[in-house]
């Protein structure tokens, strides 16, 4: 006998496949739990800010959910199939300090890594792959930085830089790690306005964030977390005292209505 | 410098045939180390080659002890070699299971493994010393080098383990030069790290192994470390700064070769060394892109013109 | 008996001199990751010692070690300089410094014609332990026969003045040592200078290697400054203990390697001879492997 749609295939083809499914995930660190029992639909489209305190397990979330740390338990899939499927729609912006800076490479060189994927194994970089990193460092207003060395960039151009990296894999799902961590005001614009027009064209993009009293602003969606899920959602609704509260642990003196 | 006059002519090319080969073959060698050592200073494998090099003398030992063994002559090249890349990859094995597997850093992991490695080899060669064979004193020149004696054979081969070690790293340099800036991104995205990882020290490997001959295995690790240093103040590119390392490297051993040809009695891998070391400090002072000559001058101008 | 007094006695001190003088500093170096200093030190002292040895013409225990720390110290300058004003990557840096003064060493041994008359490359790599002779002893007496003592080799002295000097540097400087290997920066808030202290240590370790290095090879000495510091931290939590610990295994390395290097040719026939400075550094290597399988702290409470 066969059954071609088991019931709950059925459901979830009735909706859209989210970008980001999380079920269950847990992760160990040197025997202490960094993240348990997280699990996670994210919007089909829109810009969500990852929030928690310190040592809540927001970059954890993002690195399990890339393989890049052993998951304890559970699952992650992108657009309802596993990760190492679906590398060609995923961006990945790792926090910047994981870089070495000194490193032989210009912003364009860094720009184009975004590309090796499409170039494929045993190809070199032709010149209208240099063509088309220079027009990602426009979209990030760098093209006068093109040919300067990675480590002579302000932190916020060097942000912007990796976030053209991420524009050249032509991504649907973009994962930041802190992208607005000391960065300065004009990254910051370009950056709001580089994810709007990113979630204009369909896409999703989530990054860890640091700062609450930005998350309005640049936001729609959010998720709360500390070690677990504590709330996620729309700004309007979750992002409230009560929940704030219930995921730092403390009352904040932060009013959210203002 | 007594001998400027002959020196100036081997140099030239207008040595013997057989010198030419063996000084052809040797810049082959630099060449070879100077790509490679772009991705191990990149990758930050600089110490573990030096303890892989270092680890090469109990296979060499036992390579010799093997061959006299089973009736060859003590000095075949296939057995010396093979047994040098056998205990170099158990050396690097070693390293990594020390790392991993225990609470000792890093560093304390390549300099234990390197002083028991080499410490057993030179165990071994006080061994060999004694025993009633002849060509004890060929393995002399695998700890500090030499090109004198070298036959034409060894030269060529030399340039075509060269010429394949280039190769494979031109087929892998894009990856290669995106998990040595930045290995979490490229994880990330589903580039086989560990795999590029083991591919940069088997290349590493292969070098130490090859250029054990003429520059010996105490100093082999120079010509991974230093052109790669010097070629980083020409250039911000690491295409450029490969090509450069690989002519610095190639310029450095075809030196020390010629020296060590017309001076029978010089280590070459000595000269090669201080060639290269030379280069190194001629481009932290001149080098183009961050010698301290020029970042001097570029400081000056950026604050002439705000 | 008398055999034993001229030429083992010596060269078990030797040995286990220097393993103990390197042991003792080296419990720093592994502990503030800089591992790879004894190597470096081992190379780079060469070409000091060859140096001093051609413009004083003599090998006395002053003009080496004043010859061998000038070179130490130019090294270490060198280091900085590119690690700081040149911006060279650390490790490169430090590779690029040992390998060219150990070629400078190696160059200038075989240009001076130095090389096959006061000590060669052969003896600075492998050690030459076993040219540590006592021909003035006849009898057990000579050991207390003031004349007699006086004719020991001199490495013995050098050996025992680089002890006492670092065990006085680590015994008043304890404290200060452990608070700097462990958190440099709160040792700063606390009036300690890490800079000074590592100084200090840098210092200690290049003394430690010009003691050692024409005593007993370059290889001894790399291995005794990392092999038994490490295989002590296999065993303990405690500094004192590791220290304590680990100079009980260059001890037992010293005298266990020389006796396996003496008894194990015995014991194939007379045909085959081991040497000592290497036997003893792989014994302080097995001794590390067998505490790195069967240590009761050998797994790592590092955090990611």
């Amino acid at each position: 006998m066969l059954a071609p749609f088991p019931s709950d295939r059925v459901s979830s083809d009735s909706m859209s496949i989210p970008p980001l499914s999380v079920r269950d995930l847990s992760v160990q660190y040197g025997g202490r739990t960094a993240l348990s029992g997280f699990s996670w639909d994210a919007p089909e489209r829109g810009l969500v800010a990852i929030v928690g305190p310190n040592g809540a397990g927001k970059s954890t979330l993002l690195k399990a959910v890339l393989g890049l740390v052993p998951k304890a338990r559970g699952t992650a899939e992108i657009f309802g199939r596993s990760v190492s499927d679906q590398r060609d729609l995923l961006a990945y912006v790792p926090q910047r300090a994981s870089v070495d800076w000194d490193f032989p490479a210009t912003a364009a060189d860094v720009v184009a890594m975004g590309l090796y994927r499409r170039i494929g194994w045993l190809k070199p970089v032709r010149s209208a792959d240099r063509v088309s990193a220079h027009n990602y460092l426009d979209m990030v207003r760098l093209s006068e930085f093109a040919d300067r060395q990675i480590g002579a960039l302000s932190g916020g151009q060097q942000q912007r830089v990796f976030l053209a990296r991420a524009l050249a894999q032509q991504a649907k799902l973009f994962l930041l790690d802190e992208p607005f961590a000391g960065v300065d005001a004009v990254t910051e614009g370009v950056m709001t306005e580089v994810f709007r027009s990113l979630r204009d064209a369909g896409a999703l993009v989530v990054c860890v964030h640091h700062d609450l009293s930005s998350v309005k602003e640049i936001f729609d969606h959010v998720v709360l977390l500390n070690r677990e899920l504590i709330a996620s959602g729309p700004v309007a609704t979750t992002f409230t005292p009560d929940n704030i509260a219930r995921t730092y642990g403390v009352p904040l003196s932060l009013n959210p209505g203002q | 410098m007594k001998d400027v006059y002959p020196l100036a002519a081997v140099l030239l090319l207008q040595a013997g045939y057989n010198t030419i080969v063996v000084m052809l073959g040797a810049a082959a060698l630099g060449a070879a180390t100077g790509i490679v050592g772009v991705f191990a200073m990149l990758r930050r494998r600089a110490l573990i080659a030096d303890a892989v090099a270092h680890a090469t003398l109990p296979g060499v030992a036992l390579g010799f002890i093997t061959a006299v063994a089973l009736g060859f002559s003590g000095r075949s090249l296939p057995f010396l070699l093979t047994g040098a890349a056998i205990t170099a990859i158990l050396a690097a094995l070693s390293i990594q299971w020390v790392a991993n597997r225990t609470r000792l850093t890093e560093d304390t992991a390549i300099a234990s493994v390197l002083a028991t490695f080499f410490a057993l080899g030179i165990v071994l060669l006080t061994v060999i010393q004694t025993l009633k064979t002849g060509g004890q004193a060929g393995l002399d020149i695998y700890l500090l080098g030499a090109t004198a004696g070298m036959l034409r054979e060894e030269a060529i081969t030399l340039a075509v383990f060269s010429l394949i070690v280039a190769a494979i790293v031109a087929a892998l340099f894009k990856e290669l030069t995106l998990i040595s800036f930045d290995a979490d991104y490229a994880r990330a995205h589903g580039f086989p790290v560990r795999l590029l990882d083991f591919a940069i020290l088997a290349l590493v490997l292969a070098v130490v192994v090859i250029g054990l001959r003429v520059v010996g295995l105490i100093l082999i690790v120079a010509l991974l470390i230093t052109p790669p240093a010097a070629a980083r103040f020409w250039t911000d590119h690491t295409g450029r700064m490969t090509m450069i390392s690989a002519a610095i490297g190639a310029f450095s051993a075809y030196f020390g070769a010629a020296i060590s040809a017309i001076s029978p009695d010089t280590p070459t891998g000595a000269v090669i060394v201080l060639v290269a070391f030379s280069i190194l400090l001629l481009s932290v002072f001149f080098g183009a892109a961050r010698g301290i000559v020029v970042r001097g001058i570029g400081a000056r101008r950026v604050r002439a013109t705000p | 008996m008398i055999s034993f007094l001229q030429i083992d006695l010596p060269a078990l001190l030797v040995g286990t001199l220097a393993a103990l003088v390197c042991t003792l500093i080296g419990n720093f170096l592994v502990l503030t990751r800089q591992s790879m200093l004894g190597d470096a030190m081992g190379h780079v002292v060469l070409p000091g010692i060859v140096i001093a040895f051609v413009l004083a013409g003599t090998t006395a225990t002053w003009v080496m070690l004043a010859g061998a720390f000038a070179a130490a110290l130019f090294s270490a300058m060198l280091v900085e300089f590119l690690r700081r004003v040149a911006r060279v990557e650390p490790s490169a840096a430090l590779g690029s410094v040992f390998t060219v003064m150990f070629a400078l060493g190696v160059l200038l041994l075989e240009q001076s014609g130095v090389a096959r008359t006061s000590f060669d490359v052969h003896h600075i790599l492998f050690g030459n332990i076993e040219t540590a002779i006592w021909p003035a002893a006849t009898s057990l007496a000579s050991l207390f026969d003031l004349n007699a003592l006086a004719s020991l080799p001199p490495q013995l002295g050098r050996l025992a003045f680089g002890l006492a000097v670092v065990a006085l540097f680590v015994v008043v400087l304890f404290k200060e040592l452990r608070v700097v290997s462990f958190d440099p920066d709160f040792a700063r808030t606390v009036g300690i200078p890490p800079q000074l202290i590592g100084g200090i240590v840098v210092s200690l370790a290049a003394l430690a290697a010009v003691v050692s290095l024409s005593a007993v090879g370059v290889i001894l000495l790399v291995a005794m400054m990392v092999c038994p510091p490490a295989t002590a931290r296999m065993l303990t939590d405690d500094l004192k203990t590791q220290v304590w610990l680990s100079l009980l295994f260059a001890l037992a390395s010293g005298i266990f390697g020389y006796a396996i290097a003496v008894l194990l040719p015995l014991a194939f026939g007379y045909e085959i001879s081991f040497g000592a400075a290497g036997t003893i550094a792989v014994v302080a290597g097995l001794l590390q492997l067998g505490a790195m399988l069967f240590g009761a702290k050998r797994g790592q409470p590092r955090t990611a």
